[in-house]
């Protein structure tokens, strides 16, 4: 699923991950945790080919960051799904064509897209909001649209960028029984997190970076 | 369906980010009335040329008192030249009475005959209008029966020549100038826009869009952005040469090809500045 062989990363001379190797399985629920700068979000960024490592070797759906082209990057992208502590939701688009922008974009026919786009937004209970823009959304119910467009692709695993970081205590527990939801269907999570509280209320593997080294928990 | 839906998203992102579609827009207005300025000129700067040239007649002029059969054998070797568009006879008597007309005065009144030869005026074809084609012609002419001399405004052909290589090597050069003007100033510009919606391109990498497919709206977007301008262009230089024909200089000339010229140079430009833009924002976000 996502492989990663002694990958090195480093930013303006300075290294960020030194020789990091790990491996996250199908249906696996993973936190990500370490201090504002420790690479977390790199990590992230090269399992969708945002980002690529110095040395070493990261492997994401059978991908090879060695030997990946940018003609297939895109297609890997649509089997994964990322959400962020900002949401990155487009302002002028209301809640359903948030979630169908991503279908849109990979070319799924109007019908399939309305079907499928609608049973997430009930799914998530986004329901009454449906017709509602992003601003009009409470920061709790953004990162649910930002969800609803990651999984409406049906993606193998969910990256997860501090998915909290915005929100209230009582938002953050509810987003984050979404992903115990979504994982518990066999969708792989991985969640990078500042938040310790709720890695202890639904402890699963915890992988820590520091010093650019990492150390599981 | 991606068609129509890069199409939707291409007449969006224009409404979205409308200071940046004013900007660009006006942007490619400008240089278009710049550009079509540049080519009115270059037009009519040509037909002056060419009525200039035009103007230039060479006479042929056979002896005070040719044979007849000497006159029509220069005629007809006149005639014959692929390079003389016409030959116009002028004879004695026609002479006298060009005479009388330039100067007011009967050349019997002055002198007891008319001393003046017979003649012919020749015109040269466009092509071959150049003092060094006329030189060689003349020449020859001269060694036909019994002409004297070949007569031919050299100094205006000379001065013709000499001058307007360089208003033409200017021209040219200031028409490379606005355009290199024009590209740039329309490539920055659209470049704003497409930067107005960085966001959107990143969420259309992440959930997987190709290039090709991220770039098919702002492509419309060029596109349109070009048809707009070039349409307010084409009116604004309509009229202007409407007003100048009426009020400034009556013998300035149009042609129609530079409407399309604008058209296809701002669709074009358009198209292509979106798409550098675009392929060169897709390198950073």
């Amino acid at each position: 699923m996502i492989e990663f062989y002694n990958v090195s990363l480093s930013y303006n001379g300075k290294r960020i991950l030194n020789n990091i190797t790990f491996r996250i399985l199908k249906g696996e629920f993973v936190y990500l945790i370490g201090a504002s700068g420790a690479g977390k979000s790199s990590i992230l960024r090269m399992i969708y080919f945002d980002d690529f490592p110095d040395s070493g070797t990261v492997i994401a759906n059978q991908f090879s960051s060695a030997k990946i082209t940018a003609k297939e990057i895109p297609y890997v992208r649509r089997s994964l799904g990322v959400i962020f502590q900002d949401f990155k939701l487009l302002p002028d688009r209301n809640v359903f064509d948030n979630i169908a922008f991503s279908m849109r974009v990979t070319g799924v026919k109007p019908k399939e897209i309305r079907k499928k786009v609608l049973r997430m937004i009930a799914e998530l209970g986004l329901g009454p909001k449906r017709n509602h823009l992003p601003l009009e959304l409470s920061g709790g119910e953004q990162q649910k649209v930002a969800i609803a467009r990651a999984l409406v692709n049906n993606p193998f695993i969910l990256l997860a960028d501090e998915p909290t970081g915005n929100l209230d205590p009582v938002a953050s527990m509810e987003i984050l029984e979404i992903l115990q939801r979504i994982n518990s269907r066999g969708t792989a999570v991985l969640m990078a997190t500042h938040n310790y509280g709720l890695i202890k209320k639904y402890p699963h593997r915890t992988m820590k970076l520091e010093n650019g080294e990492l150390v599981e928990q | 369906m991606s068609l129509l839906f890069s199409i939707g998203e291409g007449i969006r992102g224009m409404g979205k980010a409308r200071l940046a579609m004013t900007l660009s827009v006006s942007s490619m207005i400008l240089t278009l009335l710049l550009l079509g300025s540049y080519l009115i000129f270059a037009l009519n700067l040509n037909q002056w040329i060419t009525d200039l040239r035009e103007k230039v007649e060479i006479e042929v002029f056979m002896e005070p008192e040719a044979r007849q059969t000497s006159i029509a054998q220069v005629k007809q070797a006149l005639e014959k030249q692929p390079e003389i568009e016409t030959v116009q006879y002028v004879s004695k008597a026609d002479a006298a009475k060009r005479f009388e007309e330039e100067f007011g005065q009967n050349i019997y009144d002055i002198l007891e005959s008319n001393p003046l030869p017979p003649s012919f005026i020749v015109q040269l074809k466009e092509p071959y209008r150049s003092s060094k084609k006329i030189m060689e012609l003349a020449a020859g002419w001269k060694n036909l029966p019994e002409v004297d001399e070949v007569v031919y405004q050299k100094m205006l052909l000379a001065a013709l020549e000499n001058y307007i290589r360089w208003i033409q090597l200017g021209a040219v050069a200031a028409g490379l100038f606005i355009t290199i003007i024009s590209i740039s100033l329309i490539y920055n510009t659209i470049r704003l826009t497409v930067y107005a919606r960085k966001d959107m391109i990143y969420i259309m990498r992440l959930v997987g869009a190709t290039e090709r497919f991220i770039k098919r709206p702002f492509l419309v977007e060029g596109l349109i952005q070009g048809l707009i301008a070039a349409v307010f262009a084409s009116l604004i230089v309509f009229y202007g040469v409407k007003i100048v024909k009426t009020f400034i200089y009556p013998y300035i000339t149009m042609d129609n090809r530079i409407y399309v010229g604008m058209l296809l140079f701002a669709v074009g430009i358009g198209f292509v500045s979106a798409g550098l833009s675009v392929r060169k924002y897709l390198r950073i976000v």
